[in-house]
């Protein structure tokens, strides 16, 4: 059954990241080809075979723009200009969580003057994500 | 704990504005309900009404998206003094602060006009004019 996502939630700690419109979390295998002439691991000739090898992702949060969300947005300003790692909970249903460190390669504030201050962050995953 | 729409928080909040505000009551004679303009009231003056509504919602935090369109009813021959009014209501409204009896405002944008000839004995002056809210709950 689908779920609504509204219960979903972006933590750094135990404090969610206010704000936040929309977020993702498109996990990406890499592979490597391993189709050899003849077939291979018994697949028909004329057909590709892979390997699964490495496993990341990149992500983007998108919102409104709170620079006094102090420990959400503003920690995410200041850890992208420190060139800070930070500990991500993400969590689709409010209940299951996954856990990941992340480099803030995006910051992105964008403001229009017929409408409110945005903003977007791209997160890309640094190691493993830990899922509960 | 703040309402949860903001239709019944803007219309107050642009009332006290409006009233307030002694250039603009210098000209207009009031500022009522639609459906509350007494009878007999001497032109020109402003009603409330006609509000649309729709979410902004964050993650925790739900948001609202509303128009509020505000109307100047006139009976002089022209729109000389619509104009006036709404030059006064947008230096009031437009891009200014509005404070809600709970929500966090966003902001206030100026969204639309039009002046028209209401029909019949075409001697009334009308002008809608209406304006966009962002606010959240707090």
């Amino acid at each position: 059954m689908a779920i609504a996502a509204y219960p979903a939630t972006l933590k750094i700690g135990a404090n969610s990241i206010l704000d936040i419109q929309t977020h993702d979390l498109p996990f990406k295998m890499d592979t490597a080809e391993t189709t050899a002439f003849s077939g291979s691991g018994g697949a028909p000739i004329g057909t590709k075979t892979f390997i699964p090898t490495l496993l990341g992702m990149q992500c983007k949060i998108a919102g409104n723009w709170n620079k006094a969300d102090t420990n959400g947005q503003a920690v995410l300003e200041t850890n992208f200009f420190a060139r800070t790692k930070t500990t991500l909970i993400y969590s689709p249903n409010g209940t299951n969580t996954y856990t990941f460190g992340a480099w803030i390669t995006d910051y992105n504030i964008k403001t229009d003057v017929k409408s409110k201050a945005d903003v977007d962050f791209v997160l890309l995953m640094d190691g493993n994500c830990t899922l509960a | 704990m703040s309402n949860q729409t903001s239709l019944v928080e803007l219309q107050p909040a642009i009332f006290v504005k409006l009233t307030a505000d002694s250039a603009l009551m210098a000209i207009a004679t009031g500022v009522f309900d639609f459906g509350a303009v007494p009878v007999n009231q001497p032109f020109p003056y402003i009603t409330l009404g006609d509000d649309t509504e729709g979410p902004m919602n964050a993650f925790g935090t739900r948001g609202y998206d509303a128009t509020v369109t505000l109307h100047i009813w006139d009976n002089t021959p022209n729109f000389k003094r619509c104009k006036t009014i709404l030059a006064h209501m947008n230096r009031l409204l437009d891009q200014q602060v509005l404070t809600l009896a709970t929500q966090h405002h966003v902001g206030t944008w100026y969204d639309f006009s039009r002046t028209m000839n209401d029909p019949g004995l075409d001697t009334i002056r009308h002008m809608p004019v209406r304006y966009r809210f962002e606010t959240q709950e707090q």
